[in-house]
């Protein structure tokens, strides 16, 4: 089963006291900004815990700073039942190898981005498909994608590869 | 809007001589180096006062910038003795807002010969007028939401105040975090800060996470987590094992962020 992943802000997504228990807060579509009418998501086929540290690392590697990575996903074929359509494009990663795994909703309007809010908020309450990288999780994963030379340090952003580099203990210029 | 100042001066001063001669040591204790006369004091009209009192309350220790008077102000001014409502009161406001309590004042510090024994902490305020930087940063969270991982205007303008405001940054971040009634800016806030270096010399970032750690809402408690997480000391891991959150999620991961941290 595939599954799509997005980026959220967890704390968003909890029932809140001026709405009813199902209902979700405006808030949310904070999470769900499209560019284009077009939802930037990943795609990975299970929810085995490596499976989302990959996510994780191709998210986390577009960054400029280490900071804890909210991570919430939905089954594809739900949004496809749904009559959400799709486009393939390469992810902006520097991990070559992960960009693949990007792609986007798309034609998107307001009651198909409000669909997808639905389900996020479905998976996150009350199926628990949710994960939060620490801040320690997503250091390790990037030094060991590091490690085993699948990022090099150069293709990072610069305020990104600083705070690497002094994690890592190397010269800083 | 309180008068919590105005009943405070009352109960504190009940003999006006001594309130007179205390006022005069704050003054020349905040800026030795130009005692100020009574007589010329008495001199002035109603507007030089005030202006002399901007110019000595932007010249303190406490680096406390007056950037105007609100009518609030004013009338406390002609309302009480001269510079009762100066030293003492200190009534929080900022113009068109309500009173707001900054913080207990050292006692001694301001007023030596007196007994405060009858006066309760609540009863302190402090006058400051919002400085620049707390509009500045509201304005930049408004144009631009906090994203984790991602460089955010805020950090500039905070870690610019954080030296220029330096005695009174905390107090000013506490103030705000604890009156701000849009809970996502907030916790914006509180993320900001938790991006700035924490400090034995700053203690004002400990008090600022129990703040956003006891907030209604999860959303500002999950800042205060995640600037706990960053700070990393071990006051900040501490803080983290008292805390018991009542959100379930919340509380898995403050477990498991204790667990990397320790």
């Amino acid at each position: 089963m595939a599954y799509l992943a997005r980026e959220i802000a967890r704390a968003k997504w909890d029932p809140k006291p001026d709405l009813g228990a199902g209902e979700i807060s405006a808030d949310t579509f904070k999470d769900l900004r499209t560019d284009k009418s077009k939802l930037s998501l990943w795609t990975f086929p299970n929810s085995a815990l490596a499976e989302l540290e990959e996510i994780a690392l191709a998210m986390a590697t577009t960054r400029t700073s280490i900071e804890k990575l909210d991570l919430a996903w939905v089954e594809k074929k739900i949004l496809d039942e749904k009559g959400i359509l799709f486009g393939n494009e390469p992810g902006s990663t520097p991990v070559a190898e992960l960009r693949a795994k990007h792609l986007n909703a798309v034609s998107l309007d307001v009651v198909r981005i409000a669909e997808i809010a639905k389900f996020v908020a479905d998976a996150v309450r009350n199926k628990n498909q949710f994960r939060r990288f620490s801040t320690a999780e997503i250091k390790k994963i990037i030094v060991k994608a590091l490690e085993e030379k699948r990022l090099r340090l150069e293709d990072l952003n610069s305020d990104l590869k600083r705070k690497i580099e002094e994690l890592l203990g190397k010269h800083v210029e | 809007m309180g008068e919590p100042a105005r009943i405070y001066v009352e109960e504190a001063y009940d003999n006006p001589e001594k309130r007179r001669k205390d006022a005069w040591l704050w003054f020349n204790k905040l800026i030795p180096e130009r005692p100020f006369e009574e007589s010329k004091y008495q001199e002035w009209g109603e507007e030089e006062k005030i202006s002399q009192f901007i110019k000595i309350t932007s010249q303190s220790e406490e680096h406390i910038s007056i950037y105007g008077l609100s009518e609030l102000y004013k009338s406390i001014f002609e309302a009480v003795p001269m510079f009762t409502s100066i030293c003492m009161s200190i009534p929080a406001f900022t113009p068109g807002e309500d009173f707001i309590i900054i913080d207990t004042i050292p006692k001694t510090r301001l007023f030596p010969t007196i007994e405060w024994t009858d006066v309760s902490q609540e009863k302190y305020c402090q006058v400051l007028s919002k400085p620049a930087f707390i509009t500045n940063l509201i304005s930049a969270i408004m144009d631009q939401p906090v994203e984790d991982g991602y460089f955010h205007p805020g950090e500039e303008i905070l870690k610019k105040a954080l030296v220029e405001e330096k005695q009174s940054f905390g107090k000013w971040m506490i103030w705000l975090v604890k009156k701000e009634p849009n809970s996502s800016l907030a916790a914006d806030i509180v993320k900001l800060a938790g991006r700035l270096e924490a400090s034995e010399n700053q203690p004002w970032y400990l008090e600022l996470a129990k703040i956003a750690l006891s907030h209604s809402e999860v959303e500002v408690r999950d800042a205060g987590v995640q600037a706990l997480e960053l700070w990393a000391t071990v006051e900040a891991v501490n803080l983290l094992k008292g805390h018991n959150d009542s959100s379930p999620w919340l509380k898995e991961y403050i477990e498991r962020i204790i667990k990397q941290m320790s």
